[in-house]
């Protein structure tokens, strides 16, 4: 299963040519800002409809365009490949996708700073896999956002308690759910993680636990709404919520210990990069696809034993690959497709 | 290129309304200025007849032309039962059913502190005295089901506790003559929670 090819017309700065993917291995290859992460958004919007770097489509249009255009066939387990589409145009903004909807992972050098990082970005990574496995988490998560934007301003400008009230059970009930099924990917990612961390990273055992964000002792809404009213006092006194997912993090332990402050940064880049292939592994178990997976420039970031068994652990499955590098010393022969970026084209480069 | 004057301010109001953009009211524009002189004018009177004569009705808040409205001077209406909704297209909407019988509360609009929106710019303290001046069986709060929406109910229903009325929530679910698998889940989800012993 595999993206045949990739037609992208103003997307940024990419030229609007029809660039061929190999089933295994693509390798594209170019200095900075010539288009190596424009070519990986392209495909991560084509084929799973999500954004990279939590852009907004305005921002992807090419300069001077009032929309874009990504296309590509799709090989299923069938024999004829399915058209992918995605047209999206702006003034008014409007998106038309048509195809199926194929999981992905991307990496990204961001994504190393993943245990190290702030909870924002280890919430966002929650819900990336969130999304893709439950179809009702991101429509949620955003009533939920919207509640708490509601309530929080409430709080602020100080309305009558009873307006505050009135958010309440709103946020509660959307909020549980968001944690009921951030505890489920959460101990999606334990069951696999044993396996990836075994190839990838000399560390005896890893643990991570769902914080929840404040004190209720169980993710449902009854508890939820026990938390806000005990902590009524304090909220009306800091003018924010104090519970719920917004203030969740996901904690990381090496050996029993906090990985942000004890694992060293060789380790920490392994163990999000465990975190990372053991959420590719649950995709395609939700899907009963297996994820294209786009590596943007992780190579360089990564010590000689990381590399190789990052390589080892892509050669073994079976699944695309599309890596962007700034150079192709070590993954230059593994990949059947290489390419040169230059100003937004792509050149086919010889072996 | 600039417009005459008088045609750049038609240009400006028209693009003042809801869903009409500059190229939209441009188009208007020019519609209206090939329209034979009565048409015209019949429109403009039309807006200004209305803005005049149209008020909120002073038991129910819906728009009215007499005070008080149709729906609540007509005697074939049950004065026990209130229907509360945020907006006048409600009522419209509901009237269509030409199946309820009771009496209707307009809001004008739903609690949004983001927005500045608090039950003091709403119609609430109005309903209380309506409920507190005649016999009221149940209210049945007919607001919409967006998250504004469903707060406003939920505040309305607290709100209400003390008077011992019976307060009920429109139910939410699955379209008639709609099929489940096309339902998205949290539709799914709300008929579920919603369903009857038959």
């Amino acid at each position: 299963m595999a993206l045949l090819s990739l037609t992208a017309r103003h997307f940024r700065n990419l030229a609007a040519e029809e660039v061929p993917l190999a089933p295994d291995i693509t390798l594209i290859i170019g200095p900075n800002a010539q288009g190596k992460t424009n070519f990986l958004e392209a495909l991560l919007l084509l084929l799973a409809g999500i954004s990279l770097r939590g852009q907004s489509d305005r921002d992807l249009v090419a300069w001077g365009q009032d929309g874009y255009r990504l296309q590509g066939p799709w090989m299923g387990e069938g024999t004829d490949p399915v058209e992918k589409d995605r047209l999206v145009t702006v003034n008014p903004l409007r998106r038309r996708e048509s195809g199926p909807r194929i999981p992905a992972v991307a990496f990204a050098p961001d994504d190393l700073l993943l245990v190290k990082g702030s909870p924002e970005g280890r919430r966002r990574f929650l819900d990336e896999v969130a999304g893709q496995i439950r179809p009702r988490y991101l429509p949620e998560l955003r009533r939920y956002q919207r509640a708490l934007s509601q309530r929080n301003r409430a709080l602020k400008s100080e309305a009558a308690h009873s307006v505050v009230e009135s958010f309440g059970p709103l946020l509660a009930e959307a909020g549980s759910y968001v944690w009921s099924v951030r505890d489920e990917v959460v101990a999606s990612l334990c069951l696999r993680l044993p396996d990836v961390l075994g190839a990838l990273a000399p560390v005896d055992r890893m643990e991570i636990t769902l914080d929840r964000g404040g004190h209720a002792a169980t993710a449902t809404a009854t508890d939820f709404l026990g938390e806000l009213e005990r902590r009524r006092g304090e909220e009306r006194l800091r003018g924010v919520t104090l519970t719920g997912p917004h203030r969740d993090d996901l904690h990381i332990s090496v050996n029993g210990r906090a990985a942000d402050v004890f694992a060293s940064q060789g380790q920490q880049r392994s163990l999000a990069l465990a975190l990372k292939l053991a959420s590719r592994d649950i995709l395609e178990e939700v899907s009963g696809r297996v994820p294209v997976v786009l590596l943007d420039d992780v190579f360089s970031e990564l010590d000689g034993t990381r590399r190789r068994a990052l390589l080892e652990l892509m050669s073994r499955s079976r699944q695309q690959t599309v890596v962007t590098d700034t150079d192709r010393e070590d993954i230059g022969d593994m990949a059947s497709l290489r390419y040169a970026v230059e100003a937004g084209v792509l050149r086919p480069v010889a072996r | 290129m600039q417009y005459p004057a008088p045609i750049q301010e038609l240009v400006d109001q028209l693009s003042r309304l809801p869903g009409v953009g500059p190229k939209t009211a441009q188009r208007l524009a020019f519609f209206l200025l090939n329209l034979p002189p009565g048409e015209a004018e019949r429109l403009a009177t039309a807006i200004t007849t209305a803005r005049r004569t149209i008020r909120y009705c002073s038991v129910c808040f819906n728009f009215t032309d007499v005070d008080p409205c149709a729906l609540c001077r007509s005697g074939q209406r049950d004065d026990h039962v209130i229907l509360v909704v945020e907006q006048p297209k409600d009522v419209v909407a509901m009237e269509k059913t030409r199946e309820y019988r009771g009496r209707y509360h307009v809001l004008h609009g739903a609690i949004s502190p983001m927005d500045g929106i608090g039950p003091e710019d709403l119609k609430v303290r109005e309903l209380l005295k309506r409920l507190a001046d005649q016999a009221v069986n149940e209210v049945i709060l007919a607001t919409s089901s967006s998250l504004e929406g469903e707060a406003t109910a939920l505040y309305l229903s607290r709100l209400l506790k003390p008077t011992g009325i019976q307060v009920t929530r429109i139910a939410r679910g699955i379209p008639m003559g709609g099929d489940l698998d096309y339902t998205d889940e949290v539709t799914l989800l709300k008929a579920l929670e919603g369903r009857r012993e038959l």
